[in-house]
């Protein structure tokens, strides 16, 4: 190497920026030529120099009190403070906001295509026929058409999944049930309903890609064992519930639903569990307990304004985002 | 991205997330999502650590101390506001610089397009050069020579003396001065061997001997 050749380089060379050959040829220039050497050493002093011009870079005792009374009114991500705007707005900016962190990938497109349609039937019912007598018609077109792509399940709770997830009418069930005026005709209705519902839990399973052939074997034996909770909860959205409108028994029923697709995941994800690494299961863990509280809060919004399409929207929404994180998990 | 920033939170210079959450068992992604959901003290304890490294970068771009106290506080919370348009694959610190010079570029601009002539030498933030002769002549010197590199700082102009800045004051080397300034490899390269030459040229005669390249 000659010093034209080696001189351009000798700043590099002292910035460590050449790669392992070029450095290797400086180097062994400079080894041998006393003038590129000298270049070399006054980078040194150079660089001695201009660090001589050093900065106190010790900030004030209040910068960070400063920095955060600065941060206290505003947000990220939020554009309306929380005290002027309207209630359906803070409900958007504040939900958005919780839901939105969630960075599960998207569910299979046939498992997608399902919740959406029961979501959307849902929100539909709710905007357009609540309480008329068409929302009994359109409600059985969705439903029949919500059967068809197979959205309930009759599993026994066998999760950890926190109480916010359960229906806030839950307890109606019994007294539901003590009132139906057949109860031959009603156990055979619900032997049909839940021999659908058997079948249906499996589809999503299989939408999603959660099960394999053998995992699936599982499932029907847990199916078969029976679900008393999900039973109970399950008679409430039939016509034995009097003065409850149809969109309100087809937001109850889409939410179920979720619930449903959401404890058969929970079970196969509990299994798994141990085959995720300790930085998976603590991301997992995060997004869940931050899904759980989007459903609690988005609940809460939809049981205070249970006309209100939007916080349906959004409660379902977060049930939807809690099947995507298991299957997520599940694929794992 | 949380994994990334995580990644960046634990490999930080000796401060643990866990202690830094004040005896809490907080992990770093539970952290930095709380930051992200608008929680200042988390967004505190992620940032705090970049406070010293902010205020002297601004520090020798603008040339004032006072102001960079002023302008690095404008960058954290430029930095809070931003957190969600974060992209998942930035690493926190580039883009924190980039923050940082974004803030200094609008203040130099808003100021005029003429770098102060000299730095003030009765500046406390100007402080004496390492000096093995501690005496009165000698720190006097130190002064001097502290206060003439600040000057010829910043006669350079903002693209060289943002490139210096980032080679000799914050130690980055060449592909994290392009990630933070948005240049290429070929223009860090370039303007860092123009910033040096004109350095060299302006500190020659504290450089002393043959110096030329």
């Amino acid at each position: 190497m000659k010093c034209e050749e080696s001189l351009p380089l000798v700043e590099q060379y002292f910035d460590g920026e050449l790669d392992a050959r070029e450095a290797a040829r400086v180097e062994a220039h400079l080894a041998a030529c006393a003038a590129c050497a000298r270049a070399h050493a006054r980078l040194e002093t150079e660089r001695a120099l201009f660090l001589a011009y050093e900065c106190d870079a010790a900030p004030a005792s209040n910068f960070w009190d400063d920095v955060l009374a600065k941060t206290g009114s505003t947000k990220p991500g939020a554009a309306i403070p929380a005290a002027t705007a309207p209630p359906r707005a803070r409900l958007r900016a504040r939900l958005g906001a919780a839901l939105a962190q969630f960075a599960a990938p998207r569910l299979s497109p046939a498992l997608t295509a399902a919740l959406i349609f029961v979501a959307i039937g849902a929100t539909i019912a709710l905007m357009k026929f609540g309480g008329s007598d068409e929302s009994a018609r359109l409600s059985r077109g969705i439903m029949s058409a919500g059967d068809r792509v197979a959205q309930r399940a009759p599993f026994p709770d066998t999760s950890n999944e926190d109480a916010a997830a359960q229906p806030a009418s839950a307890g109606d069930a019994d007294a539901a049930h003590e009132t139906a005026p057949s109860p031959e005709r009603d156990a055979r209705a619900t032997k049909r309903r839940e021999m659908k519902e058997d079948k249906s839990a499996r589809e999503i399973a299989r939408a999603g890609g959660a099960l394999n052939v053998r995992e699936r074997k599982k499932v029907n034996l847990v199916a078969t064992a029976g679900g008393d909770e999900l039973r109970a909860a399950r008679r409430m959205t039939g016509a034995d519930l009097p003065a409850e409108s149809a969109a309100d028994r087809l937001v109850r029923e889409a939410e179920l639903k979720y619930m449903a697709a959401i404890r058969l995941l929970t079970h196969d994800v509990s299994r798994r569990r141990s085959r995720l690494t300790p930085d998976e299961r603590a991301r997992f863990e995060q997004t869940l307990a931050a899904v759980d509280h989007a459903i609690a809060d988005t609940r809460r919004a939809a049981r205070e304004r249970p006309r209100d399409p939007v916080a349906v929207q959004y409660m379902l929404t977060a049930y939807a985002k809690k099947v995507e994180v298991l299957s997520e998990m599940s694929r794992h | 991205m949380m994994e990334r920033l995580a990644i960046e939170l634990l490999a930080g210079p000796g401060r643990e997330p866990c202690a830094d959450a004040k005896g809490s068992m907080e992990t770093p992604v539970e952290l930095i999502a709380r930051a992200r959901r608008g929680d200042g003290e988390a967004f505190r304890l992620i940032f705090e650590r970049y406070t010293r490294p902010i205020i002297s970068f601004i520090f020798y771009m603008v040339g004032r101390r006072e102001l960079a106290e002023e302008l690095a506080q404008e960058t954290f919370l430029r930095a809070f506001k931003g957190m969600d348009a974060l992209r998942d694959d930035a690493r926190l610190s580039t883009w924190l610089f980039g923050i940082a010079r974004n803030v200094a570029r609008e203040s130099l601009r808003a100021r005029g397009t003429e770098p102060p002539a000299s730095v003030n030498m009765d500046d406390p933030a100007v402080t004496q050069a390492r000096d093995a002769a501690p005496t009165p002549a000698g720190h006097l010197f130190g002064k001097e020579l502290g206060a003439a590199v600040g000057a010829a700082l910043l006669a350079l102009d903002e693209d060289k003396r943002l490139v210096f800045t980032l080679k000799f004051y914050q130690q980055r080397n060449y592909e994290e001065i392009a990630a933070i300034t948005g240049f290429s490899r070929a223009k860090v390269r370039n303007d860092l061997c123009r910033a040096r030459a004109e350095m060299r040229r302006r500190l020659k005669p504290y450089l002393g001997g043959d110096n030329e390249m």
